[in-house]
């Protein structure tokens, strides 16, 4: 009895020091991304090519960037890739973050119903967009997620001076693919990235109808938390990603990603 | 995330009648409300049937209504999806993203509930109820009101089952309702999008409503079980 | 109410092989048997409540056939429980459900049972929950609710079985009532003071037949 107990005190014991050693944190790597780079397809083509070349394990949790964002400053991932730069930078200065690195751009633009009711096919200004599909009351689905998207539609409605709130408008609060689903299914107006809307078109019979202004512009950065702020963060796989999705094989993968045979990811300019 | 600041301004929500909170709780009754009206009545005429009458596959719908009161919500709702799409075959109903597609999802999720909740009380009601009001000249119709009234609260607990059910469910409102600020976002998406959000004030005061309501319906169970056990 | 054969058999076993048998108006008879003799399926059989083989099966002269009695057939007989159940609302409610059942209206239907109350005796239980009265106050409920319908036929089954002292009393003097006042009856019963009662004939049912005592 009395040497039974004393092995089972050796094991939990061994176990105890056991445990920190274990390589929990080394194989696996937390990262936060938005749903439009979920969506578009962008991601499964660069993380299972980040994966072969570090031998990381690589864990997406998806949201909006409002949700990523926080989830970075939590310190509940390693690092995090949005579209709102001013939020990233935010996230720098407020100490959680690193260091923020521009990894790809395209631009938002504004898709709808191929009757187009609003009547804005091949206009080029965003905010005469908004203001024309506000004055024929046209059904418009907002993301209402607080994502970068969302931020994009509340600037041009500030930029339009006008109040997003009319019958016709929706807030929908669901990621990118499903509010352009929702816009096939009900014939409505959305804002959308160029690239989910690339991969969705087919499906909702939307219509890109109108793009092309310079507040459309739509970068992605990418920030890796702090491990001074957060000790048990994953701080190696994290340099290791972002260093990676800045390297000329990341770019190249990014720049080389089509979908339709269209691309819809650009490398960032080395202004920028 | 501060979770005591973020509790403290659910609460402030909450007392404050926060209108867009208060929509929310609104549209949640609504749907459930509207949906149990509609499925009470004929899952109630089911389960009388099926505890009564015997008829051809009586058997397979009993066991069907067992099965289903597992069924995934989210299979409810996908089906109801493809049927409302605009290539489906409602399609030209345009009820996809709707208060009317909330309230056909969760009247067929609450429907079995309903049936097997009825089954149920009928099958354990007194026959003697049924035969004392044959004999006293009653119809058959009579008869089988007198008979649900009877067991009227396990009927009833039934109800509070399937609004139990349907007030948090998430999938199916998510998929046919869309989460439409305002017209069918109800309290589990809200919750399920303050989240993702990252603004967990809102999802908690929607929580500690939700938490009440089930709290009401087990208080509410617990007395008409009392209640039921007095015979 | 009268039948040339009525036969009964639970898994091959015959439990009732019954030949003519006649209740004619105003007459009570007392069955007497022992338990499992089949007094009380006879008796659910005649009320409609249980499926049996019957034969030559009228109704104050008018041809039945069993288990599709017409309306005013089953207006006509009333079966009263062993144990009467009584339905979970008030006193007054039991008794004027058979009214309400062939369509008497409010006033007439309160009016009835006001006197079906007073004649049973129960009118201090007005106010008292069915589920909370004694087993002697369940069945003078129960035979007021049976008597206030003026049936042409009672069908009692074991009506003070399980009472004793002054509750199977009031029960046997609402049953002396009801055959003077010239109802007609079939009383299944054990109750030696019920089988004596004066102007009721006795049959006993032993081995599925039924013979006058």
């Amino acid at each position: 009895m009395r040497s039974k107990l004393a092995s089972f005190c050796r094991i939990v014991a061994a176990l105890g020091l056991a445990l920190p050693a274990l390589p929990l944190a080394a194989a696996e790597f937390k990262l936060a991304a938005t749903h439009t780079l979920e969506d578009s397809g962008l991601l499964a083509t660069l993380i299972p090519a980040f994966e072969a070349a570090s031998g990381v394990k690589v864990r997406l949790a998806i949201g909006g960037t409002g949700q990523v964002i926080r989830l970075a400053a939590n310190g509940d991932v390693d690092a995090v890739m949005s579209h709102v730069k001013a939020q990233e930078e935010q996230l720098v200065a407020s100490g959680a973050g690193l260091k923020r690195h521009a990894v790809a751009f395209n631009d938002f633009l504004i898709a709808g119903p191929p009757q187009d009711p609003a009547r804005i096919r091949g206009l080029q200004d965003a905010v005469e967009v908004m203001r024309r599909i506000r004055a024929a009351k046209a059904r418009f689905i907002s993301r209402g997620d607080a994502s970068g998207t969302h931020v994009k539609e509340r600037e041009l409605w500030r930029a339009a001076g006008l109040e997003p709130r009319w019958a016709g408008y929706m807030s929908a609060g669901v990621g990118m693919g499903r509010v352009l689903m929702m816009a096939g299914e009900m014939q409505a107006y959305t804002l959308s990235d160029r690239a989910t809307f690339a991969a969705f078109r087919a499906r909702t019979g939307l219509e890109l109808l109108a793009a092309g202004d310079a507040r459309l512009y739509n970068e992605y950065g990418v920030v890796a938390v702090n491990p001074a702020r957060f000790p048990g963060i994953n701080a190696d796989a994290a340099a290791r990603f972002v260093s990676w999705l800045t390297s000329a094989e990341a770019q190249r993968l990014i720049a080389g990603f089509r979908i339709g045979g269209q691309q819809v990811f650009f490398a960032p300019a080395k202004a920028r | 995330m501060d979770i005591l600041a973020s509790t403290r301004q659910a609460f402030a929500l909450l007392f404050s009648g926060d209108a867009e909170l208060w929509t929310i709780i609104w549209i949640s009754l609504r749907v459930s409300l509207t949906a149990l009206a509609l499925a009470t009545p004929p899952a109630v005429i089911l389960g009388y049937a099926l505890a009564q009458k015997r008829f051809f596959g009586r058997r397979i719908l009993v066991v069907l209504i067992q099965g289903l009161l597992s069924f995934p919500t989210v299979v409810v709702g996908l089906i109801l999806y493809i049927l409302l799409t605009r290539q489906g075959p409602l399609g030209s109903w345009q009820l996809l993203f709707t208060q009317e597609a909330m309230i056909m999802g969760q009247a067929v999720i609450a429907f079995p509930v309903l049936a097997a909740f009825a089954l149920a009380a009928v099958q354990g009601a007194d026959p003697r109820a049924h035969e004392t009001a044959v004999s006293l000249g009653a119809s058959p119709l009579r008869a089988a009101l007198t008979t649900l009234l009877e067991v009227r609260f396990a009927v009833v607990a039934g109800v509070f089952n399937g609004f139990g059910r349907v007030i948090s469910e998430v999938g199916c409102a998510m998929m046919v309702g869309g989460n439409i600020a305002g017209v069918t976002r109800n309290i589990p998406t809200a919750i399920a999008l303050e989240t993702s959000k990252g603004d967990f004030a809102q999802g908690i005061a929607l929580g500690v409503v939700l938490m009440l309501f089930a709290l009401g319906i087990s208080i509410t169970l617990g007395l008409l079980q009392g209640r039921g056990g007095l015979k | 109410m009268s039948f040339r054969h009525l036969r009964k058999s639970f898994g091959g076993r015959k439990l009732l092989d019954l030949g003519p048998f006649a209740v004619g108006a105003g007459e009570a008879y007392v069955i007497t048997g022992d338990n499992g003799s089949g007094k009380t399926t006879l008796l659910r059989i005649l009320a409609g409540l249980e499926p049996g083989e019957i034969a030559g099966f009228e109704f104050r002269g008018v041809p039945l056939i069993h288990g599709r009695l017409p309306e005013d057939v089953r207006h006509d007989i009333v079966y009263v429980h062993q144990h009467p159940y009584l339905f979970h609302s008030t006193v007054a409610h039991n008794i004027g459900y058979g009214l309400a059942a062939r369509g008497i209206a409010g006033v007439e239907r309160r009016r009835l049972a006001a006197q079906a109350i007073a004649w049973a005796g129960v009118d201090h239980l007005r106010g008292v929950p069915p589920a909370k009265l004694s087993g002697g106050e369940k069945q003078r409920v129960a035979l007021a609710r049976a008597k206030v319908l003026k049936p042409h036929l009672f069908l009692l089954d074991e009506p003070t079985a399980n009472l004793d002292g002054e509750a199977r009393a009031q029960a046997i003097a609402l049953i002396r009532q009801l055959v003077q006042d010239n109802g007609s009856l079939l009383i299944a019963c054990h109750d030696r003071e019920l089988i004596e009662l004066p102007g009721t004939r006795r049959f006993h049912l032993e081995n599925g037949k039924l013979d006058e005592a």
